[in-house]
């Protein structure tokens, strides 16, 4: 039997999934192509905001002439960040989760509040100020927006002063063609007082429910309402703007869950499944819809999730309590299952309200930020070399399918890698028919530390004092050995390694055992 | 060489340790934990095979035995260590006087019983030891003692190897190492499941490394006027 690492988890059986998934496991890498045994990124501390208050909206700017300003808020303020030095620049509702979208026509973005606690805002580069709608209401609320058509539209909206005190939860609302700031609450898409077709105006729900989400979807934009439906935005002016339904169906759950991941949008409905809307249109929803299907017990129990699309890595992200459900898109129509689950020893523990796919406020390399509830910011894709926020460890765990043994032998194998960082692999072997464990470390090397190698050939010639044998600084592959105490009809491995090093294993080989 | 050489040595020969594999270090280490049990099996046989067999230098006490008697007391204690009485004839000798010998009685205990129906309680001048059967090695004195005397014998201690640091009992490292080697063929058929135990003593490898064992451990060099060919 060769171990290799190809597949994510998949929790429907023990036996008839591809020898190269884990039954069970966290924190392992994936990739198209990749069979090695490697843990994720380790996620690092970039700055912690001057309040320490928690996290709850992370936004950014890129004007037309290329200025970045990037917004943190945390607790009651509204912070700019520059990477380095947090600046206030307003006071904002502490409990508030607020998502942002750009209008790129004046180089500004709005910012919503999934919650409703605050009202819309907008930020320039320079101020942060009430978003202007011309509407005769104090505060204008907005739980979702997004540009369509060059108009902003803003969903699930509420009237108030100081709160949401006339919610219409099932209403969206479309600014005047290419102006944000003139809004009407007054009059329907197709209002018979319309004649330019740029008049702003507004649209409830086909099923008068509450929006849920709202978000692209190839060429259309789709809303969702908590009723279960997804409706399809047709139409491209002021007199003939209208939902239609799209798919009846959906069964979409919280506020967040929606993710556009390029050529897919995956959301999460009843039962805490996570859908893919492209086999959606296409299937129906039927059992092949369920991208989360491997991980079904994982998923099983859960009512939010909080979603975001790492382009960079190709990764669906869902924030989902103290884990990360992550989808690696690039295995979705693989054989193999999608998926991984990162987890973390570090106080964050991955709880948070704020996660976004973005610039760093320091660079141009785009990554995926969140924070914590302590006014602590985290890049997930971090340098990896110290652990978690450059101190935890990194638990790594695939347990893999049952595999046949019998009881002539006795278990030995090998352990193929790549010095990186010092580590201890540690393998508990589960017996078939003997109700008994076996625990046994093997402890992998790091890199010598030697600045030359000491290749064959040359003037480094095998033997001598120059010996060809020692694993090197680059990276060749050495392996090492193990037995393990144990027999019985079946056995389950399962690979572990607590670190805050890197690790690279190739594969691990058993003779022994049988596939 | 230890024990944990040894088990290094069973290993390499086996290719079990190699690559980016280390040498144990110690036996707690549980990398390759089942194949260091059956590598201290191997190494555990094949010396208790050998120190059963004859009696190797390495074996005979440095020091001598003692024993004390008391007055009414019929058994007594052999050393801890102790395997069994060096040479021929054992004998105890009173330190006192190099010409007072206590032999062993012929026919054992079993005749003494026999021949002497108070053997357990009839005091005077002791003459003769014999092996009183106990769980641990144990001496009885016939007549049983009625004065304090202290005598002399010597003795093999136990050789046998279980912690890792526990020497393998040979002079040399040489004859350590042909010994690990014939240990190292025992492993081998004792992890491999096509090969079948009874055949070790077939074993060329495993006759050749005992050959070299053999001529190492013999006290004569053979006659230098023979060739190469004789010797082995």
């Amino acid at each position: 039997m060769k171990f290799t690492f190809g597949g994510g988890i998949n929790e429907l059986n023990d036996i008839a999934v591809s020898p190269d998934e884990a039954i069970s496991g966290q924190n392992f890498e994936l990739g198209l192509g990749n069979t090695k045994f490697k843990r994720r990124a380790a996620f690092d501390l970039l700055d912690t905001s001057t309040n320490t208050s928690e996290i709850h909206g992370i936004h950014q700017l890129i004007t037309r002439a290329g200025v970045k300003t990037t917004l943190v808020a945390s607790g009651n303020t509204m912070y700019e960040w520059d990477g380095a030095t947090f600046t206030s620049r307003g006071t904002i509702d502490v409990d508030s989760e607020l998502h942002h979208f750009e209008w790129d026509l004046d180089s500004t973005i709005i910012i919503v509040d999934r919650m409703q606690e605050d009202r819309v805002w907008e930020w320039d580069g320079t101020t942060l100020a009430a978003l202007t709608t011309g509407l005769a209401t104090t505060h204008f609320y907005a739980k979702y927006g997004l540009v369509q058509d060059g108009r902003a539209v803003f969903a699930n909206v509420a009237d108030g002063n100081g709160s949401p005190t006339s919610k219409n939860p099932h209403m969206l609302v479309f600014s005047q063609f290419e102006n944000r700031e003139v809004l009407d609450t007054t009059k329907r898409a197709g209002d018979s007082s319309f004649t330019t077709g740029s008049e702003a105006f507004y649209i409830l729900t086909p099923d008068l429910q509450p929006i849920n989400g709202l978000i692209r979807f190839k060429r259309s934009t789709i809303i969702s309402t908590e009723g279960g439906q997804l409706f399809e935005l047709i139409g491209d002016d002021s007199t003939n703007y209208k939902l239609e339904p799209f798919y009846g169906g959906s069964g979409a759950i919280d506020a967040d869950s929606f993710v556009n991941a390029g050529d897919d949008v995956f959301y999460m409905r009843d039962g805490g499944v996570i859908e893919s809307l492209r086999a959606t249109v296409a299937y129906g929803d039927v059992g092949t819809d369920d991208i989360s299907l491997p991980i079904r017990e994982t998923v099983k129990d859960l009512t939010t999730a909080r979603a975001v699309y790492d382009q960079t890595n190709q990764k669906i992200l869902f924030w989902v309590g103290t884990s990360i459900l992550v989808l690696y898109k690039n295995l979705i129509n693989s054989e193999k299952s999608p998926w991984s689950i990162f987890k973390t020893a570090h106080a964050s523990n991955f709880t948070t309200k704020a996660a976004v796919y973005m610039e760093l406020p320091d660079s141009t390399n785009k990554t995926v930020l969140f924070g914590d509830d302590s006014g602590n910011i985290y890049d997930l894709n971090g340098a990896g070399i110290a652990g978690d926020a450059g101190s935890a460890s990194i638990s790594t765990i695939r347990k893999m399918p049952l595999q046949d043994f019998d009881y002539e032998n006795f278990l030995e194998g090998r352990v193929y890698y790549r010095r990186q960082g010092e580590c201890e692999l540690s393998i508990t072997f589960e017996w078939g028919d003997e109700n008994a464990t076996t625990n046994l470390l093997v402890p992998i090397k790091g890199r010598s530390g030697a600045s030359n190698v000491n290749y064959f050939g040359g003037g480094k010639y095998f033997g001598g004092g120059e010996y060809f044998g020692e694993g090197d600084p680059v990276g060749n592959p050495v392996s090492r050995g193990f037995s393990a105490i144990g027999k019985g009809s079946s056995v389950f491995a399962e690979f572990q390694i607590d670190t805050v090093n890197e690790f690279e294993i190739d594969y691990i080989e058993s003779p022994d055992i049988h596939e | 060489m230890d024990f944990l050489g040894a088990v290094n040595r069973v290993l390499v020969n086996a290719y079990i340790i190699k690559g980016d594999d280390d040498l144990l270090t110690n036996f707690n280490d549980n990398q390759h934990e089942a194949t260091l049990r059956v590598a201290k099996n191997a190494i555990q046989t094949e010396l208790n095979g050998l120190l059963s067999f004859f009696s190797l230098d390495y074996e005979r006490a440095q020091t001598l035995g003692t024993i004390t008697t008391v007055v009414g007391q019929r058994n007594y204690a052999l050393p801890a260590n102790f395997v069994r009485f060096w040479g021929d004839h054992p004998y105890l000798v009173l330190t006192t006087d190099d010409a007072e010998r206590l032999y062993e009685f012929n026919g054992g205990e079993d005749r003494l019983r026999r021949l002497h129906h108070d053997y357990k309680t009839n005091e005077g001048k002791e003459n003769w030891w014999y092996w009183s059967q106990n769980t641990s090695k144990q001496i009885g004195l016939f007549q049983v003692p009625d004065a304090i005397r202290t005598y002399e014998f010597e003795y093999e201690e136990d050789k046998t190897v279980s912690n890792s640091t526990d020497p393998i009992p040979f002079a040399t490292e040489a004859e350590s190492q042909a010994f690990a080697d014939m240990a190292s063929r025992r492993f081998v058929y004792m992890v491999e499941k096509e090969r079948d135990l009874a055949n070790l003593e077939q074993d060329g490898e495993y006759q050749m490394a005992q050959g070299t064992l053999m001529n190492f451990l013999r006290h004569r060099d053979p006659p230098k006027s023979y060739g190469k060919s004789y010797r082995s």
